[in-house]
């Protein structure tokens, strides 16, 4: 007998629907409607002095507004609203260029995302520095009318880059593409929550570039209490914005450190894990320390300047505001620079064709600096201390240049004897390995209190972050790119513009900055638009190097924009590297491995010429 | 079911093109761009097309940090006013100075820095009446003839500088006038701790029109 059995019809709309706008488009329209909506509902129920429509409560609701609006809009009402209410999600992501425009749960395509939004970030963040330095190009204020005009775009300038591009280029970005291609995964384990993540990079970014509609504030990227509690409004988007954007970096961080547990290849043991990869999971952890951490300090300022709660005025402690700040603080530094510690291991061994000296080592190094990166905040505190409380973080600080030197030493004892192909990649890492070198050095210096004291908010210290940074991580990063291109694109860049950029930006670099040591020496002071008539000529060095350094990072981008749509083919594996990326087609195809991946020895021994993993098609074919 | 792998099973057909991308691009920019530098243009060019109302009676202004609600405020000559100046500020002190053109001050060894004072006061020659004191820092009566209502306690009453009504962080006053015939564009601000207020944005404007 025939049997029936009963099935449910299959929930397909029965009309098919049409977006006609552009998701980015349809989000800013979703968040001008949610920010208008929450701002006159808080006016309406709770006016204020003189009936204003945008008061800074209002504006603070009126951002959520916004900022669920956009989320909506970007593709969260299809991709994640309506399955939460059980309907099938209606958002089918585009296999073309449409892609990069709306939510997407490919992982590659959210790593090329947060590339480009932080490529975006640092071209205005840099633009916002060639303005001050134009400032700074005169001893009297020529070119900003007001002392808060020139303080909101230096606090602008910092937030950014700390913010929008040092944790998020590395990390989010190379992170969320490379390493699920890296440990042989198909994909990250929270894709789609990785996906609305990104979409909260820009809205940060946008909040803060908005900051100045709501008023100059003075603090800097710092948010220093009191002075936070009392500024003009501008404050509030200050807190905002940071929070959009480390909230995008903490989902970055519970997606990475959760694929990189749970989603290694067959025979990915801890011990095998490539550099790169431990680089992240270590940043991964720190940023789900102190993140949250910095976050909850950044609440509790909103909270304090709205209501207001007195913790940190002259009721409360402004010194424990100092400390929660520097608690995250100085951790954020090493956020920045460790994915480029694990980077300078990954790119050297490859280009000198030579064993990893001492692998085991720079990866102690990458734990221990994470480690260690929590206990030195206070020295960012030695002008308002008791002299028995700096020799502790003074040692500590001391302490973190011997895990440093762990990942120093690998690269330099890599590169001892080494045959090293002189590419632009390796190039980049080693004026990196020069520019840290310096940048650690000086913070040797700055750890000593007696130094400190005397240098403390001067231009030598703003030389010593960048030399950190900057030097560290930036050049880091475009090495990266121009090492993973031919991966990203399957095309390859020109060698002698790269290295003609690259030395560009060295010289850019170094003038720029270098002559900031000098500079502060010399007395010229952070946080003024004005200075003494002495400190001119070489202020005005300094900004004709800084506007040479600028250009040279925008030359980089386009000469990297360039080889990706127009460069030579690349070949399939151009360095001959032994990790798992180049084991599949370039670009990677939808599931990154047409098969599965089994690992059976390490990535960074060159002694030998047997393959370090294998793409098992078929299951009997398992090593 | 897994959500990470399923398929969707609805259908949203995206259909738009680059040169939409393009364009809401650039123009979402531009817009960001003319809203972050031409505020105040925007401002003028509205307040042109659509004018101002004429205020009358009692006024309310509001002192915050560092700005005033209103910050325009349209008058007539020969209309009886009574504003009532209140400090919202928690923790600043914030004055009220009415004049014609900034005076222009050599800075130390820094240059030219713009406001620490108006060249021609507002009140000069006016009577005003203060009324309804409450936590008044200092009072500057300047050249205006000013008759006093209620406790003189409150007031500080100092020489030097422009009429300037300074109030503590919650203070209030009423100021009662009749507009004089000073017809035109006027500057309001605020000149506390060295100028920094107005430089910050503590500003305003009062446009009088002819009786």
């Amino acid at each position: 007998m025939e049997q029936r059995i009963a099935q449910a019809e299959p929930r397909n709309h029965p009309q098919p629907k049409v977006l006609r706008m552009a998701p980015v488009l349809r989000g800013l329209i979703w968040a001008t409607i949610g920010f208008v909506v929450f701002d006159l509902f808080t006016v309406a129920v709770d006016p204020y002095r003189g009936n204003p429509l945008v008061t800074e409560p209002s504006a603070v609701i009126g951002w959520v507004g916004g900022l669920l609006g956009w989320l909506l809009g970007v593709g969260g009402y299809e991709e994640m609203i309506l399955p939460l209410f059980g309907s099938p999600s209606t958002w089918v992501e585009p296999k073309d260029w449409r892609r990069y425009f709306g939510l997407s749960t490919n992982h590659k395509v959210i790593g090329i995302q947060y590339l480009f939004s932080s490529s975006s970030i640092f071209l205005i963040a840099g633009l916002d520095a060639m303005a001050m330095r134009y400032e700074l190009m005169q001893p009297s204020m020529h070119f900003f009318t007001y002392t808060g005009q020139y303080l909101t775009a230096v606090g602008i300038h910092g937030s950014l880059m700390m913010f929008g591009v040092g944790t998020v280029a590395m990390i989010s970005g190379l992170g969320n593409y490379f390493v699920p291609l890296m440990i042989g995964a198909k994909r990250t384990v929270f894709s789609r929550l990785s996906g609305i993540g990104h979409w909260l990079l820009p809205a940060g970014a946008l909040t803060l570039i908005a900051s100045p509609l709501l008023g100059y504030w003075d603090t800097g990227w710092r948010g220093y209490e009191p002075l936070a509690s009392q500024d003009p409004g501008g404050m509030v988007y200050y807190y905002l914005g940071i929070f959009a954007m480390t909230f995008s970096t903490i989902l970055s961080a519970v997606n990475l450190s959760a694929t990189i547990i749970f989603h290694r290849a067959k025979g990915m043991t801890w011990a095998r894990l490539p550099l790169f990869v431990w680089g992240i999971l270590t940043v991964s952890l720190l940023n789900l320390i102190w993140q949250p951490e910095i976050e909850m300090t950044f609440v509790m300022a909103l909270l304090d300047k709205l209501i207001p709660f007195h913790f940190w005025d002259a009721l409360g402690s402004p010194e424990t505001y100092l400390s929660m700040f520097w608690l995250f603080g100085h951790p954020e530094v090493y956020i920045i620079v460790l994915p480029a510690f694990a980077m300078w291991n990954e790119i050297i061994p490859v280009m000198a064709q030579k064993n990893l000296f001492a692998r085991d080592w720079a990866i102690i190094g990458l734990i221990f600096v994470m480690m260690l990166s929590g206990l030195v905040w206070a020295h960012h505190m030695f002008t308002n201390m008791r002299n028995s409380e700096m020799f502790p973080f003074a040692f500590f600080t001391e302490m973190i240049s011997i895990p440093t030197g762990f990942s120093f030493m690998a690269a330099i004892g890599t590169l001892w004897k080494a045959r090293l192909r002189l590419t632009t990649p390796s190039l980049l890492v080693l004026m990196s390995l020069f520019n840290f070198v310096v940048g650690g050095l000086t913070g040797v210096y700055l750890a000593d209190p007696p130094v400190n004291l005397q240098v403390h908010d001067t231009f030598f210290v703003i030389a010593h972050f960048h030399y950190t940074i900057i030097g560290g991580m930036i050049f880091t990063w475009i090495a990266s790119m121009y090492y993973w291109l031919p991966k990203f694109s399957g095309r390859m860049y020109n060698e002698t513009w790269g290295k003609l950029l690259a030395i560009w930006i060295f010289i850019g670099f170094n003038g720029t900055f270098g002559q900031m040591f000098l500079l502060g020496l010399d007395g010229m002071n952070r946080w003024v638009p004005a200075y003494p008539p002495y400190l001119k000529p070489m202020n005005y060095e300094v900004s004709l190097f800084a506007f040479f350094l600028g250009a040279g990072f925008i030359a980089h981008a386009i000469h990297i924009i360039w080889a990706w749509r127009n460069g030579p083919k690349a070949p399939e594996n151009p360095w001959h590297s032994r990790t798992l990326e180049w084991l599949t087609t370039s670009p990677p195809p939808e599931n990154n491995f047409d098969g599965e991946v089994e690992v059976v020895r390490g990535f960074y021994r060159y002694d030998h010429d047997e393959p370090s993993a294998y793409l098992v098609k078929d299951a009997s074919e398992s090593q | 079911m897994d959500v990470e792998n399923h398929e969707p099973t609805g259908i949203l057909q995206q259909q738009w093109n680059r040169r939409q991308v393009i364009w809401g691009g650039v123009g979402v920019t531009a817009a960001a761009l003319i809203s972050l530098f031409a505020k105040p243009d925007i401002v003028s060019l509205a307040r042109n097309l659509v004018g101002s109302p004429v205020s009358s009676g009692k006024i309310n202004l509001y002192q915050f940090d560092y700005y005033y609600i209103p910050n325009y405020m349209t008058w007539r000559v020969g209309d009886k006013l009574e504003v009532t100046l209140q400090n919202q500020s928690h923790t600043h002190w914030h004055e009220w100075t009415i004049g014609r053109k900034l005076n222009m001050d050599y800075f130390q060894g820094f240059g030219y820095m713009d406001a620490d004072a108006w060249a021609i006061d507002f009140w000069d020659g006016v009577d005003v009446t203060l009324s309804d004191p409450y936590k008044i820092d200092n009072f500057v009566p300047n050249k205006a003839h000013v008759t006093y209502v209620g406790p003189k306690g409150p007031y500080q009453i100092t020489t030097g500088g422009d009429f300037s009504p300074t109030l503590q962080p919650g203070g209030s006053l009423k100021l009662t006038f009749t507009v004089p015939n000073k017809p035109g564009l006027w500057h309001f601000g605020c000149f506390v701790q060295e100028f920094i207020h107005y430089r910050d944005g503590m500003q305003g404007l009062i446009n009088i029109l002819p009786a």
